[in-house]
Parts: structure tokens; sequence; C-alpha cells
């Protein structure tokens, strides 16, 4: 070991929610100085794709209004089908009636009541889940159920989405749409228990994500400027392994050798690689979080840009199919197979398309046997998922020049480290929200 | 009849059947927007729309109530669940008014439902109701539908309403019943209404004819048009709250203290707990705790404000919800909301004026909405004693 | 914006044709075509075992109280192979009420154990067995024979879970969960809503404790090991108590048949009154209560309580109907439908179980605990409908074998003793209307599975009986306390108390839910004095 720094917090993942979590913990004091450090470790998300939204408490804690950023939300969540029909959400009231008077006929107030209520869910919900980041998510759901009108309450937040949907809308296509923009970045199929919740959180302002056009900065880059403002030290290296020497003290362990100590370490997201690499045993899972499963990422590069479905290419485009293919996709990688079709969302970043394909498994199996993932595991997704795509985008495919995978594997099986070695945030899609009000509890308190 | 809380942010309201008609009388060119519709506050002059109500006749434009079809053979069952106005009791042509209450006995709205034919309902409500009213229609025999954008509504209000109507063919059939009929090739439906105190009468026709019937009414007796601005001073006067200033429909709140019984609005006399069963009854037999009340108070003052608070003689008892400057009364008209006590108590009442102006003396006022609920209380406490 | 003709006013001729008002909803109905009854306190709707014990608890805090059937059976004794013999419904108790019990005086009324502590000897898919202790206490010896490593999380582990078991008990009877914060210790309140799986894997690295907890945990439950609040599934089966004895499985003396029989003579001690025949055809709901039932033959009985021990939707839409619910009750009683269930199989065997390395101890529970690959394409192929005809066996396989227990259920014929074994295999796709390809496929899923317990086993399999339609799984617990609460207490309606299916946490003969209808009915009888 080369040398030893010392930090009272260490984030791991210079993602927006780990170097906005990192900014709000080192500046919500004056008084106390504290030593954030960030380590990028190469695997954050792709520049120039969508940014989680930032959630109003960030905007003031950072004094956002102070920087260039653009918060620029995304133009409407929009769900392709292969026969061609598309059905999108908007946040803008007009062009959202408009959208389900042409697709789906005079459900547009239904669909106002039924967003009102999942935010009131999720007020609820958020509520539980955040009145202290750091409890139990199980004892504060147990301290909600023991309040007076629990029933309704436990009813709502044990219910399963594709129920909950049911009661609502008989739309097929347009249950798909909801369900796929609520559940596919946690790869559920949506009749999990509990998977409710996520179609509550897809309703929070902050879930509504956000994209800079092409000569503004990105949200990464303003709030890495915030975090060099605030001194918060962001830190080049993949991380090979955290040891837990005792109780208070972890040594965050570089690729390179060097050692970070500090006595809390957490991850940027729940979703990281390094939250199913190191064995996340965190108090704050919700039921939307932690299963196992790979969720691949792929830059489909064009010889020319494409045109995007409903020509809008500052837009998230989701192919589920249908609520039963999102189920299918998910029993399949849970028994270590990719899905015939695997459920993807993609945008369009200049000339490459960013796909995503949360339904991919942890570990494939072969007579039975559990394999890792291979360079021919990743070559074939590669080219089914440019083959899906030319499917849906009227053989765009064809000028497809390069298809690079990463693929980001959550195994919990492999995790055996002892509880609060690695801290995780809650799963939502407020990913921002969360690691920042979890960073700011864990070293202020609550 | 009573219009929500208007919302001025709401982004690009939609035309109601009768905007362009509207748009072109109303000169003041000041707008808001009810449910998503467009909506005048004022067509010229406030004062004078108010006085014509009260000596002649005005028209308002009533598109953004919300309007629901209940057709089958339970029709009338599923309204006398989901609302408490005695649907089963209607004859056809008859309308009644009711509260709309969510199982724990909490106001979601106030509704009027008309009886159309044996298996047709028109139910008016202020907001919105899909989902509960989806709800509802489980297990019964009956579809609900909302037409509130497929048709055009006219409201002729004041004490020669009738008479104005009648000029042009639409008068309703009698002071208590609707009439159906064609116009000109145009069907329509008239129906005695009230719009606080004033009597009058609502057309219903279809969306495409709304400025046929119009213009037919303006060439026929020409009312005055009058804009929200207007009608909210008539509607404080008549003593009926406005769902969103007043109080918050139950099913929206989030914080269960929000919600509001009927007793407490001062409705209480529109969700008897002795006719047939409706949602929300058995609550409201098990739970009469009265913790605050809606009542409308008089100020020695020309204004106050929303939010404003009213104090008794030991302190504050409560806040303004909503106000407007009577021009009858020549003050200012204002719902408060008030302990329980201080209400039973009538005692003196200030309100504390903006900036810490000098504190106002208000007091409680009777209008024709707190008399009936006057009356019911009465005549309740007669049959328990009578019983006991 | 629809510009579409209204049709709200297509009908002037109708409106203005006179008609008759029409009545409202809930006056008194007319006086009925048949006889009215009177002089009843309480009605009890459906001789389930439920049922019989809400009647039971009424007589005997002396309500004059009548139990009328339904459609269900009452569980009997077949012969379904020359010889062989089973009875149908629930072969073991794990989480029978013992309030339930002490308040009606079961034993004294004939409920009896012929094993009271079944030890379980665990099977899996590489072929390894491991017997344990019934005493779940002891089961931690069982561990660290097995598993060195994990034996010292095991040991940590399992008095965590006990512990939240014995405090969570109040809560899988239906209870409310008011105190429970601060009692809950820390680590247990996140395995609330934590996965069985991810506990596991947290916790244990042994393959097979991990499949063993996971295969008990998710037996009999709608939800796979992975998904969110199925820990407490475990924690439920633990909390259970049979016999006296926490978390033990117990056999009655005449099976299902015997816990039904001793009910039933419990009823009739409290001088129920039983009218099994009597078909309902509703419940009279009167201003905001109950005023008893009116029969299919038109007669009334009219009671200011009834109990119904019928499932929701037949209670609440049929009985009860819309009309008299809150709106808001109605909502919460919309349940999905059911896709995973649970199938009775049993089998005549001539000879007992083939001898292995050891004579095979019959009077114990054996249990297959898939491996996890195995158990999650079970749920796979079982929620796909087994849609290419083929269960991915094998299955999770409960057995049990009464003729061991019990005389007379099996012909004793010397060297050809033979034996009814009683099995539950989980999870199946439900099926309403199960066909002959769909029986054949479970048979199939039967035999496998019993292959891995018992290799050879299929040579000695004389008969199979297959019992239609496969039971329906119980929901996740959290949900299922919440559907319970929300059946149980807030219809509204006065006078009216449910212990249905739906008001029960978690599968199995239980009676917490009886017991707390009765309970409450006989509060609110005293209260109306």
């Amino acid at each position: 070991m080369k040398q030893r720094r010392q930090f009272d917090l260490v984030i791991v993942g210079a993602d927006a929610p780990g170097l906005a979590a990192a900014a709000c913990a080192a500046r919500r004091r004056a008084d106390i100085e504290l030593r954030v450090a960030v380590v990028r470790t190469g695997d954050e998300p792709s520049h120039g794709a969508s940014a989680p939204g930032v959630p109003d408490f960030v905007w003031r804690q950072l004094d956002l209004h102070r920087t260039a950023l653009q918060a620029r939300p995304v133009e409407a969540l929009v769900s392709v089908f292969e026969d061609g029909r598309m059905l999108a959400t908007s946040r803008n009231g007009q062009r959202m009636k408009q959208i389900l008077d042409e697709a789906c006929g005079g459900i547009h107030n239904l669909y106002t009541d039924f967003s009102a209520e999942m935010r009131r869910l999720w007020n609820r919900a958020d509520e539980i889940m955040h009145g202290e980041a750091a409890r139990p998510f199980g004892g504060a759901l147990l301290a909600a159920l023991a309040s007076e009108d629990s029933t309704a309450l436990a009813l709502s937040m044990t219910q399963d989405c594709e129920a909950l949907l049911d009661d609502y809308f008989s739309d097929e296509a347009f249950k798909t749409h909801l369900t796929s923009v609520a559940l596919m970045p946690f790869g559920l199929g949506g009749d999990e228990p509990g998977s409710a919740l996520a179609l509550a959180a897809a309703n929070a302002p902050a879930a509504w994500r956000l994209r800079a056009g092409d000569r503004e900065p990105s949200l990464v880059k303003v709030l890495e400027d915030v975090c060099k403002a605030a001194s918060v030290a962001i830190i080049d290296g993949a991380v090979r392994d955290i040891e837990a020497p005792d109780d208070k003290t972890r040594h965050v362990i570089l690729s390179d050798g060097e050692a970070l100590r500090t006595p809390i370490v957490m991850a940027s997201r729940a979703m990281s690689e390094i939250a199913a690499r190191l064995g996340a045993a965190s108090a704050a899972s919700t039921p939307m979080g932690r299963r196992e499963g790979a969720c691949a990422e792929a830059r489909v590069k064009l010889a020319r840009p494409a045109d995007p479905p409903g020509g809008s290419t500052a837009a998230i485009f989701y192919a589920a199919g249908s609520i039963d293919a999102l189920q299918a996709a998910r029993d399949a990688a849970l028994v270590g197979r990719l899905p015939d079709d695997p459920p993807i969302y993609f945008e369009f970043v200049r000339d490459e398309i960013h796909v995503r394909a949360p339904y991919c498994p942890a570990v494939f199996y072969t007579d039975d046997q559990p394999r890792d993932w291979s360079e021919q595991d990743r070559q074939a997704l590669g080219r089914q998922l440019a083959r899906r795509l030319s499917k849906l985008l009227n053989g765009a495919a064809h000028d497809v020049r390069r298809v690079d995978v990463k693929v980001f594997v959550r195994s919990p099986a492999k995790s055996a480290r002892g509880p609060g070695v690695l801290i995780v945030p809650p799963a939502c899609h407020d990913e921002i929200g969360a690691a920042a009000r979890l960073a700011m509890d864990l070293v202020h308190g609550a | 009849m009573i219009f929500p809380a208007d919302n001025p942010c709401t982004e690009d309201p939609s035309p109601t059947a009768l905007f362009s008609a509207v748009a072109s009388a109303a000169r003041a060119n000041s707008w808001t927007s009810v449910n998503g519709l467009a909506t005048p506050r004022a067509y010229s002059n406030v004062a004078e729309e108010y006085e014509a109500a009260h000596a002649s006749a005005v028209m308002a434009d009533f598109g953004p109530i919300i309007r629901y079809t209940v057709r089958g053979s339970d029709a009338a069952a599923l309204l006398s669940r989901v609302t408490s106005a005695p649907a089963s009791g209607l004859i056809p042509g008859e309308s009644a008014r009711g509260l709309m209450l969510d199982a724990g006995g909490f106001v979601v709205d106030i509704v009027e439902a008309t009886r159309l034919a044996e298996e047709l309902f028109l139910l008016s409500t202020s907001l919105r109701h899909a989902r509960r009213m989806q709800l509802a229609a489980r297990g019964f025999e009956a579809t609900v539908e909302e037409i509130t954008q497929r048709v055009a509504a006219l409201a002729i209000l004041g004490p020669e309403a009738r008479d104005a109507a009648a000029a042009a063919g639409l008068d309703a059939a009698s002071e208590t019943l609707a009439r159906q009929k064609r116009v000109r090739g145009v069907e329509t439906c008239a129906r005695p209404v009230h719009f606080g105190a004033l009597p009058g009468v609502e057309v219903i026709f279809p969306y495409e004819e709304a400025l046929v019937l119009w213009e037919r009414l303006r060439r026929a007796r020409a009312p005055t048009p009058i804009g929200l601005d207007a009608l909210e001073i008539i509607r404080i006067e008549g003593g009926t709250p406005r769902p969103g200033l007043d109080f918050i429909n139950a099913d929206a709140v989030s914080h269960g203290d929000d919600k509001r019984s009927p007793d407490e609005i001062g409705l209480v006399h529109l969700a008897p707990l002795d006719r047939a069963w409706f949602n929300g009854r058995r609550a409201l037999a098990q739970a009469p705790r009265r913790r605050r009340m809606l009542a409308v108070v008089i100020l020695d003052a020309d204004e106050t404000s929303p939010g404003a608070p009213v104090h008794g003689r030991k302190g504050p008892v409560g806040r303004i919800t909503s106000w407007a400057w009577s021009p009858r009364l020549r003050r200012a008209a204002a719902f408060a909301e008030l302990s329980a006590e201080a209400f039973a108590r009538t005692e003196d009442l200030v309100v504390i004026g903006r900036g810490g102006g000098a504190p106002v003396a208000a007091r409680l006022f009777e209008t024709p909405e707190s008399r009936l609920a006057q009356a019911f209380r009465a005549s309740q406490r007669q049959a328990t004693e009578s019983a006991g | 914006m629809a510009h579409e003709a209204t049709d709200l006013l297509t009908e002037p001729k109708e409106a203005l044709a006179p008609s008759a008002s029409s009545e409202p909803v809930d006056q008194p109905r007319p006086s009925p075509r048949g006889r009215i009854e009177g002089g009843v306190d309480a009605l009890v709707l459906g001789a389930t075992f439920d049922g019989l014990a809400a009647a039971a608890l009424l007589g005997k805090a002396g309500l004059k109280t009548i139990l009328l059937g339904g459609e269900e059976a009452e569980p009997s004794i077949r012969e379904f192979a020359p010889g062989y013999r089973c009875v149908d419904g629930e072969h073991l108790v794990g989480a029978l009420d013992p309030e339930l019990v002490s308040a009606l005086d079961l034993y004294r009324h004939g409920l009896a154990y012929a094993a009271r502590r079944l030890d379980t000897v665990y099977f899996f898919s590489d072929g390894a067995a491991l017997l344990t202790d019934g005493d779940i206490y002891r089961l931690r010896e069982s561990v660290a024979a097995m598993s060195e490593a994990d034996a010292a999380a095991f040991a940590a582990f399992a008095e965590r879970a006990l512990d939240a078991a014995q405090i969570l008990r109040g809560v899988f009877e239906g209870g409310d969960m008011s105190d429970l914060p601060a009692a809950l210790a820390d680590g247990m309140r996140r395995a609330l809503h934590d996965s069985l799986e991810e506990v596991l894997d947290d916790t244990f690295t042994d393959e097979r404790l991990k499949a063993m907890l996971a295969a008990e945990g998710s037996f009999r439950s709608a939800a796979r090991p992975g998904d969110p609040f199925t820990f407490v599934s475990l924690v439920r089966r633990w909390a259970g108590e049979a016999a006296g004895l926490q978390g033990a499985f117990a056999y009655p003396e005449g099976g299902a048949l015997g816990v039904h029989k001793a009910a039933r003579r419990a009823a009739e001690a409290g001088r129920v009154d039983f009218r099994l025949a009597a078909a309902v055809k509703s419940v009279l709901v009167e201003w905001d209560g109950v005023a008893g039932v009116e029969t299919e033959d038109g007669g009334q009985i009219r009671a200011p309580i009834v109990v119904c021990a019928l499932d929701a939707r037949r209670a609440f839409s049929g009985l009860i109907g819309a009309n008299a619910l809150d709106i808001e009750f109605q909502a919460g009683l919309i349940a999905p439908a059911p896709q995973i269930a649970s199938v009775r199989v049993n089998f005549a065997l001539a000879g007992g179980l083939p001898e292995g390395r050891a004579k095979p101890h019959l009077a114990r529970r054996l249990f297959y605990a898939p491996s996890r690959l195995e158990l999650r394409r079970a749920y796979n192929a079982a929620r796909e409908g087994w849609r290419e005809g083929e269960p991915a066996a094998p299955l999770i396989m409960e057995v049990v074998f009464p003729s061991a227990l019990e005389a007379g259920l099996a012909p004793a014929n010397g060297p050809e003793q033979g034996h009814v074994a009683s099995a539950l295999l989980h999870p199946a796709p439900y099926r309403l209307e199960a066909d002959e390809s769909f029986a054949r496929a479970v048979e199939r899923a039967a035999r496998a599975t019993f292959e891995k317990i018992a290799p050879g086993v299929s040579a000695r399999i004389r008969a199979v009986d297959i019992r239609l339609p496969p039971e329906p799984a119980a929901p996740p617990v959290l949900a299922a306390w919440a559907r319970a609460r929300h059946v149980a207490a807030a219809s509204g309606v006065r006078g009216l108390f449910f212990c249905g299916p739906e008001a029960q946490v978690g599968p199995g003969i239980q009676g917490a839910a009886a017991r707390r209808a009765a309970q409450a009915a006989i509060r609110y009888h005293r209260g109306r004095g």
C-alpha cells in the first residue's frame, strides 16, 4: 500500500447522484469542514444521454441557479411497439390529453386521478423511506403501518404494479407503457409484491429525467464544478475492494493500491456495479431494489443520425412489447438465459443510440453449471439489440457501424460482506434525491 | 351548482362550447381556468353584472361545471350510493342537491342530480371524479360517462330569468321540473336551478349548437353576461362553500386533518342520516364530532384577504377562507373557518388585517344556506327529543 | 376534443314519459314469500372450520346461533385405490390458533394428535438429505451437522427470526401493528420487506441451507423467494404453533377430518343450530347494519349479527351487494386472480419406501427442497401456466404418510405392507377448471419429485390420486395482512363479521380469524345490551 488518505465520507461513483450527494454533504453545514471524496471508477453512465432529475432540495442546497445548468426536462417518455403504435407520457397536461384521446380514447381524466393518487402514495412512501434515510425501510414501514390509516397504506404499498394498473385501466398498450416507464430501470416484471411503489415513484416530480443540449454543460460537468468549489476530492481509479478492519474504519482499496481511509463508504446508486460486486447489505433498500440480474448498456454507433420515432430526439424510448414480455424476460434472466426479445429503453445521442437492456442474467447456466458473461455473450447481445432496434426503427440498423456493450452484473449471491461496509441509497427513480439525502444523513445525522 | 376554485396557472385552458361567444362578449378580457376550461372573470364591470343579477336576469357559461350521465337499470341506485342526493325518489325532470362523501363521511364535492328519464340521470359536479365514479359503478348495471366537453351549458339567473328563458323558448317545465324539447331543431334540456340564492334556469344542449342558442337568447331578451367574480359575490351571500377555497375535496387531501364533514362546512342538511344509505353515511352516524365550522361573516371593512386570522375574545379562533365585497351589504363578506366553540358561542369576532392593520369587527351572517342548515338541525333536535 | 352529438338528449320521449318512482335501495324489503324466523342472536354462514369454530364460540358465549351451510364440502375419507384411503384437506397442522383451542376446549371435543412433532427430513437436488428435529429450537444442531461454516450464523439468525416470529404472532393473527416497531430487533425490521433470497444470501454460504430455508419460506406462497416481502413468509411459518410447540408440525388423528369434527362437536356443545342444507340468497342490510339473511326458499332468518366464513367475493359481492358497501371498502376487495397454486396428490404405495442406506422412517415429514435454479424454473413454469405442457420438475414437495401414523388407511398384508403418502406440490399454475392433461402433468411432476426423495419409489406406486382444482397459494404475508385487516374490519356494516379465507394470513388450518371475528361479535352483542 502506497499511502493512505483520510476522509470523513467516500462516495463510490462520480455520476450525477454521487457528485450531488458529495456536494450536499460537504456544503450542508458551514461550520464543519468535512473531507469528502468521490471515486470516479470509470463505470459511470455515459455522458450525453439523459441524467436523473434534480430534486428541489438539492437545487437549493447547491445553489444550482448560480451555475450554467440548463435543467431541460426530457420531452417525453415514449413506448414504441412493433406494430408501429406509439404511446407517450408527457409532462404537459394538454399534450398528454391529446395523446390519450388519440390512443386510448377518453381516459385522460382517469389518468389524471391515477397520477394524483400515485403522487400521494409516493409522498407517503417517501416520508417512510426518507424520514430518516439511514433507518431501515422495514422499520419505517412498520411505523407507518402502525399508524391510524394503516390498512389502506399497507394495501397500496404491498400491491403489485399489474394489479394496480388493472384496477384503473383496460388498454393493454397503455398499461404496458406505464409499466415499462416505471419498472424497466429496476428489471422488474410488475407482478412482484410492492412493485406498485415503483409506479408511484415514477410519478415523483424529480423522477423526470433531464437532458442537456449539445452545447450546454451536462449535469455531471456542473456538479463536478460544484464539488470542486466545495473542496470535494474527485479521485480516479477503480475500486478493487473495501476492507473493514473494525466497526468504525473502512479502507477503500483502489486498483493502483492506494487506500482511502474513512468511517463511511457509500455507493452513488443502488444499482451500481460496486454495490453488487462488494455486497451492499445496506439498511436502506426498498421493494424496488436489489434484484439479481444484469443490465447491459450498449452504444450503437450509426453511420448517420437516425430519425427517432415521432421525430423527437430529446425523448426516452421504451420497447417492451407487453407486460407479459417483461415478465417473461425477467423470468428468463432469473434462470440464466437471455430473453428472446429483450425489453430495452434507448435514447438518441448525436449519431449514437444508447440502449439499455435491464433484463439480462447475472450468470448463464449451461447444463445447470453457472458461467459468467463472456465476450461472445456480449457480442451476441449486441447483435440482438441492433436487430431489435432496426425492427423498431424501420431498418435503421443497416447503418450500424459499431455496437459497444458493457454489462453491469448485480449478483447478491456473490456478496457476503456483512452489513454497513458499503451503504447504498434506496433504489428509486429520483436517484439524486436518494443519494443526497443518504449522504447528508450519514455525516450529519437526520 | 357551484364552481370549484379556479386555477389561473393552468397551461392553455380548453375552450368551453360557448367560448367564442363568451370571448366576443368579454370586453374586460380577464380570464381564468376552472377545471381546465377557460372562464371569464368579468365581462365588463363586476358591479354592473352583480346589479343585473339582482334586478333582472344575467346569463353565465356553466360549461366548466362537470357533467356525467348515468344510465342503466341501476342508475338511481348508483347515484343514491355515490351521492347523498335522493336520486331514487326523483321523478323524471326533477333535480336534487346532495353531497359526495368518502367512506369516512368527509365531503368530496357538492353535486346536483337530475333525473332525465327513468334510467337516465344527469349528475353535475364541481370537480372531476373519474376514479370515484369508476369504482362506484362496479357491480351496478349502469354506465357513467363524462360529457362535460360534449355539451354546452348556459345558465340564466336572476328574478326575471324564467321570463328571459321563456322568451327564447327555453323555459323549464315548472318551478321544479326540467323540460326537454326541440328549439328550432336543437335538442335542449332546461331545468330550474339555483346559484347561491339566485333562482334561474340552466339550459344544456349539444356542443355544435352552442352559438345558435346563445344568439337566440341574446336577441330575445339580452340578459347581461355575468363572469366568475360577480358570481363569487352571489355565492358568498348565498352561503355556499366553494370546493378548493373553503374546503378541500377529501379525495385530494394528503393530510387527514384537512378533511371536512358536511356539518363542518355548513351543509349538514344535504346529507340527512334518516334517508336511504349513501356512501359515508355509516361513518357520519358514528362520528358527529365537530372540530371547526365554516360560516359566513360580515366585516366592518371594505376588504380582507384569504388566510387573514380571526380572533375571538381569547385569541385566534380561525381564519378567512374566501371573501368578496358585497355591494348589497356595502362591506366585505367572507367565509371563515372557526373553531367549533367560537361558532357555538357566536361571540364578537375580529379579523386581523394585513400588515398589522387595525383589527376589524366581524359577525356571523345568516345566509339562505345557513338558514336551511339551522332549520335542519332544529328539526333533528326535535326528533331526538321526541324520540327520547 | 370530441365533437359527436351528445346522446344525453336523444331520448326526449322516454324522458317525458311518466314513471313510477323506484323504491329506495336499502329500505326494508317487502315481506318475503316464505316464513320469517326471529329470536336468533347470530347467524354464521359457511360450515368451514372457521365457520364451525366461530359458531362454537358464539354458542359457548350464550348466543342463540344458527350455522348455515354453503357449498363447501366437509372433508371426507375416501378410498382412492382398493384398500388405500385418504382424507382430503390439510394433512398437517402447523398454525392452529392456541387461544381458539383452549377457548373451545377442542381437546375435550376430540382433537387429538397422532404425532405431535414430526421430524422433517429435507432432500436436496444433489441427493443429500438432512434430518432435522421437529422442535424448531433444536434446528441449529441439525444445521451445524450439515454446514460447519454457517453454524454460528444460523444460530444467531434463528434466534432473531424466532424472536420476531413470537413478536409478530399477533400480527399474523390479524392484529394491528401498533406496538411492534419498538419491540422488533433492528435486524428484523429490515427483514419485513426483504426477499427471502436476499436475506439468505446475506447470511449464509451453504447452498443447501439456503435451499432448505427458501423452500420452507416459499412453500404454498404465491410470491417467489426473490420477491420483496417474502422473508416474512418464513417468519410466519415459524410463528405457527401446533400441539403447543412453536414452529412444529403435528398430524391430527383423522387428518383434517379430525380437526373439523372437533370443531363441529364444540359447536354442537354450544347448542348451535345446524342448517347445512339451507342455501342463503342474500344478507339483509337495513340502515347501517345487518338484519339477517334471506334464504333461497324465500324465507328470512332475522338476526342482528352475521358472521361470514365464506370467501370475500361470495360474501360481499354475492350476498351483501355493492349497494350496501362503501365505495372505498369495495375497492379494497378487488384482489388479483390467483396465478400460483399448490396441488395435493395421494400415492398408494405397496411396501412403503424403498430402502436406501437405512430403513426409511415413515413417521416423519419429508420435504424436497429444490435448488435455487430448480425453484426459479418451477415458478417460471407455473407463472406461464405450464404452457409447454410440462411442469419444470422437481417442485417443492411435502410428504407425510398418514398410514404410518394411523391404522386402517392402507392394506396391511404381510411383506406387501401398503402405505398412503399424502403429498403437497408447489408451485403449480392455478386452474379453476383443471383438465385431464393438467392432471397428467401434475402426476409427472409429483412422480419426478418423489423420485428425488426416494429413488426407486415409482416402482411401488400402485395408484395416484390428484386432488383438483389446485389450492390457490397464499399471497405475500404483508399483503395478506393488509387485506385481512381490510375485509375483517372495514366493511362498516354493523353486525357483520368476516372470517373467510381472505381474513387469514398464511396457509393451513388456523382458526385465528374465526376467533377474532367471534370475539368481536360477542363484544358487539354485549354492547347492544
